[in-house]
């Protein structure tokens, strides 16, 4: 069973949402059913955090099958560190949101569960994959559900924003899909190993690099193909904008960490200051549109992208640093960083989103000139919102801290003017955060916001909860690094020695 | 030929023999009223023995049959199975529909046999007058099925326009095969495509097959050749357009075939860019025109044309590779198309004809199960993962990639993102949008499972690809 681990992962919530779509008669039941899986998934999830062995830095409980010989295509799976942390994420955020979602009042209950299950296994099935063809698959086939989650049961603009959703990657994926056709015809082969051996010429590096690039920018989104994320955001339901902003943007960054930087670094390197002022544009310029913002989703999809930049420019700075100091840890540093705000954004913004989502399911509005005062009618929910709101700006203690701080050091050893423009997302942060804040829960009640009930039961457990998570990956960082060290020097390694 | 060799020969013909005997059979019958309402079921009946014979006379080793002017292979009696498989599906599905219609007659379902027969010659043939005739014979047929629909207008005006461009395509396969035959002194396409083994490559010979090629770009609707295919699919009744859609084309690729296998022509660079030119132009004129379409069968024509245009690409592909790559393409489509059709034609009843896109808003509340079908074929025509059509485009692509094309494979990818949009289009129809007007009928339970059958398989052999791509491969070598 340990040995097949990762196909359980992948494959319980596929079948089982399969088999949730012919029931759709009791919701208590439907309900009980959807956590029960999502806590199975979870659980093997932690298992496998706790028998991966971080000392090793090869890949680990691999499944290797020859699935199409005549297109030599493997069904091959296999994790390291990186992995098991996303997938460990994805299956944290997943488990919250069922519980989330068995408190609403929805329409097709059984067809949403299954969406979000298929989510699930697709997810596992991308973070786990190494073959090139198969992570792909996995790669468009998550298209499927999010496509059908923003369009059935989004808002009033959700066909507009589920299209755009679907063609912007899609477009992305395709010339991903060309990059690895491209890489198999010189060395016949699509497994991630063969791919790292691989030596191609500079230019051809570049060229790969542009297609996967692009492919993954538009995925986590980086700065000109970010206008997807917005309009994908507002008009999701809650529990689409978490896996949205925790997992799918994830997907683009464990893109970049497990297909482009290893694969094409020369490429990478000749390229990279393009996308480094990319990242700083996001930061900057992206934050500051998040102040402008007065849907409050738009705001936290806004900050989302500028958080995002930030682990863009992580991966980005590891040339320049390589250049300037060609001390393999400050790469393993600003990797790390990289990493650990991948997770810590992972929460949260899925903690913030669950917040806005409550919020408009109470005042069905999401406009922020709409609301004021909220902490008058709930203070237990004003509470977290204000946490969630500090989390996402960076205060230290919290999680987001550990990972900014670590990519401002790294651009620090490279150049003052990255550093400068990367710090300064500490203030416009601060800026759109804290204002929300004021705005939505300090002040004078609005009249005509009447509603008594606070967070319930299960609201409360979701959101302490992530705030627990969010405190203990800022408290004791040291975990998580640790855990994924071995890991990222054997990349840095892998890097290195092809640049 | 002696007496041994004609009951040999009529020993292997025997499924179309049977068929042809059939169709007359059905001809007469239908003049009489009491046996009328059995047409249907000895259709039925007879395509099924049709299939069962030559199913079960399926052998590995190629014969010639009669004098020569035929052929029987693995490769041809695996295409006929799949021809028969969807013509059977395709009876089966439009009962309803046609009852509704008042179409029902003896001559509808004899004529439908004769174009079956006639595409079953086409994959047959082994002699230009042979093909020829095959050709005509399903032209024929299928003219005058376009028209059956009397009361219709635009049935007149596509049977029309059909009859006069598929009759020019004709003349130009004619014209080509009288040079060919010129040049070749032989009748025999086998001969006629090893030719190029002994001689060299004249440009009469070029310009004779780019005759016939044309003529076979007709006959698939590849644009430039594609004007009449929207009219077509718009005017015909739903059945006869499944036809259409389907079964020629497999024909029409063994025909591709036969001239091309192992044929030196496909290295000379004219030939092959003429292939390639009209496969890109095609995509690009399909995707584009499609996306304009409100209407649900031109929106398919002309993603049909953008199909076309990928087979066009997987032929010539086959330069490097096998002709498995177009093989997996033209099955993949067709049996793609013939779901999407034949859901149509299911949804599509006396009072309500699914004419417009939006005219299936609201499906999936009134029937989840056909809405789920129809999203796996428009995905599957789409390429995307989970089903076939994700291996129909892959192969294509990475025949392209493999032969550093790489411009042209990214063009054709981009095109593909713009076609993503109408295939989207219709499932947010389906899926986003409320109130359907009609009244689906739930009461067709077998309908209900021959329609699942095909989404099943795609999704089925998207999972377990590797037996069809080693079996095309072996039969194409």
């Amino acid at each position: 069973m340990i040995n097949n681990i990762l196909s359980f992962l992948i494959w319980l919530p596929i079948i089982s949402g399969l088999m949730i779509l012919f029931y759709k008669r009791n919701d208590a039941v439907l309900n009980f059913l959807n956590i029960i899986i999502n806590f199975i998934v979870f659980f093997l999830s932690l298992i496998l955090l706790n028998s991966y062995n971080q000392t090793s830095t090869n890949f680990q409980f691999i499944e290797n099958t020859n699935w199409i010989p005549s297109l030599n295509i493997y069904y091959f799976l296999g994790v390291d560190a990186i992995s098991v942390l996303l997938i460990f994420l994805n299956t944290i955020i997943f488990l919250i949101v069922s519980l989330y979602n068995s408190t609403l009042n929805l329409k097709n209950r059984n067809q949403y569960y299954a969406s979000f299950l298929l989510a699930n296994g697709l997810t596992i099935g991308v973070f786990s994959a190494l073959d090139a063809i198969l992570f792909y698959i996995f790669f468009e086939a998550l298209l499927i559900p999010m496509f059908l989650i923003i369009g059935i049961w989004g808002g009033a603009n959700r066909i507009y924003a589920s299209i755009k959703f679907f063609i912007y990657t899609f477009l992305g994926s395709i010339l991903l899909l060309i990059a690895f056709l491209y890489i198999n015809s010189s060395i016949s082969s699509f497994n991630v190993l063969s791919f790292y051996e691989s030596n191609f010429s500079l230019i051809e590096q570049e060229w790969l690099f542009i297609a996967m690039a692009i492919a993954f920018a538009i995925k986590i989104p980086m700065f000109p193909f970010h206008t997807w994320l917005p309009d994908a955001h507002v008009e999701a339901p809650t529990s689409g904008s978490v896996v949205l902003a925790a997992i799918l943007l994830k997907v683009g960054a464990y893109g970049f960490i497990r297909y482009v930087l290893p694969v094409v670094p020369l490429g990478a390197s000749s390229l990279d200051m393009f996308f480094i002022i990319l990242s700083l544009i996001a930061i900057v310029y992206v934050g500051i549109v998040a102040i402008t913002q007065n849907d409050m989703k738009k705001l936290i999809a806004y900050s989302s992208i500028s958080h995002m930049g930030f682990v863009t420019l992580g991966f980005f700075l590891i040339f320049q640093l390589f250049d300037s100091t060609k001390i393999q840890n400050d790469i393993v540093v600003s990797l790390s960083g990289s990493m650990y705000q991948i997770i810590s954004h992972g929460f949260v913004s899925a903690a913030l989103f669950i917040c806005v989502g409550s919020i408009y399911d109470r005042y069905k509005t999401k406009k922020i000139s709409d609301l004021s005062g909220l902490l008058n009618q709930m203070p237990v929910y004003s509470w977290f919102f204000v946490f969630f709101a500090l989390a996402n700006c960076g205060l230290p203690g919290t999680s987001s801290f550990v990972g900014e701080l670590l990519i401002i050091l790294a651009s620090f050893k490279t150049s003052f003017i990255f550093a400068f423009l990367a710090s300064s997302t500490l203030i416009i942060s601060a800026v759109y955060s804290l204002w929300l804040v004021k705005r939505v829960i300090y002040g004078e009640l609005k009249a005509g916001l009447n509603n008594d009930i606070d967070a319930n039961f299960l609201e409360k457990i979701i959101l302490f909860s992530l705030a627990l998570i969010v405190l203990i990956l800022g408290i004791y960082p040291d975990y998580m690094m640790t855990y994924m060290n071995i890991t990222l020097q054997n990349l840095t390694n892998n890097i290195i020695l092809k640049i | 030929m002696n007496l041994n060799d004609t009951l040999m020969s009529l020993s292997n013909f025997a499924p179309e023999i049977f068929l042809f005997f059939m169709a007359m059979t059905i001809l007469l019958a239908g003049i009489f009223k009491s046996l009328k309402k059995h047409v249907i079921n000895i259709t039925i009946v007879s395509t099924i023995i049709a299939m069962l014979l030559s199913f079960f006379a399926y052998t590995d080793d190629s014969v010639f049959i009669f004098n020569d002017s035929l052929i029987k292979s693995n490769v041809t009696e695996f295409f006929k199975i799949i021809c028969y498989i969807v013509f059977l599906i395709q009876i089966l599905i439009s009962q309803k529909y046609l009852r509704d219609k008042e179409l029902i007659s003896g001559e509808f379902y004899s004529l439908l046999l004769f174009a079956l027969i006639g595409c079953l010659i086409i994959i047959s043939a082994n002699n230009l007058i042979t093909l020829f005739l095959g050709i005509e014979l399903s032209s024929l047929s299928l003219y005058s099925l376009i028209a059956l629909n009397r009361t219709s207008l635009i049935s007149g005006e596509a049977a029309i326009k059909y009859f006069v461009l598929s009759i020019i395509a004709s003349a130009l396969i004619l014209f080509g095969f009288s040079y060919l035959y010129g040049i070749t002194n032989s009748l025999m396409i086998n001969e006629i495509a090893n030719y190029l083994s002994n001689n060299e490559l004249s440009n009469l010979y070029l310009f004779s097959y780019i005759l016939v090629f044309i003529g076979v770009a007709f006959k698939f609707a590849v644009a430039p050749f594609h004007m009449w295919l929207p009219d077509v699919y718009e005017g015909a009744p739903l059945p006869i357009t499944n036809f259409i859609a389907s079964i020629p084309k497999i024909a029409f690729f063994i025909f591709a075939y036969r001239f091309l296998n192992d044929n030196q022509i496909l290295y000379d660079d004219n030939f092959s860019k003429f292939i390639l030119y009209l496969g890109i132009f095609s995509i690009f004129i399909g995707n584009m025109y499609a996306l304009a379409q409100q209407k649900i069968m031109r929106m398919l024509a002309y993603s049909g044309v953008a199909n076309s245009g990928f087979i066009f690409l997987a032929i010539f592909a086959s330069l490097e590779f096998n002709f498995s790559v177009a093989a997996f393409y033209v099955i993949t489509y067709t049996v793609t198309t013939v779901s999407a059709i034949s859901i149509i034609t299911f949804i599509s009843s006396n009072k309500f004809d699914v004419v417009y896109i939006k005219d299936l808003k609201g499906l999936s509340s009134k029937s989840g199960l056909i809405s789920v079908l129809f999203m796996i074929t428009l995905l599957s025509t789409a390429g995307i993962p989970l089903t076939i059509g994700f291996y129909a485009k892959y192969l294509v692509l990475d025949a392209l990639v493999d032969q550093d094309m790489i411009i042209t494979a990214v063009i054709v990818v981009l095109l593909t993102v713009i076609g993503l949009y109408y295939y989207l289009r219709v499932i947010w129809f389906m899926f986003f949008e409320k109130g359907f007007n009609s009244l689906v009928k739930s009461s067709g339970t077998i309908n209900l499972i021959i329609l699942s059958i095909i989404p099943l398989l795609i999704i089925a052999i998207f999972i377990f690809p590797d037996f069809v791509f080693s079996y095309l491969f072996a039969i194409l070598t």
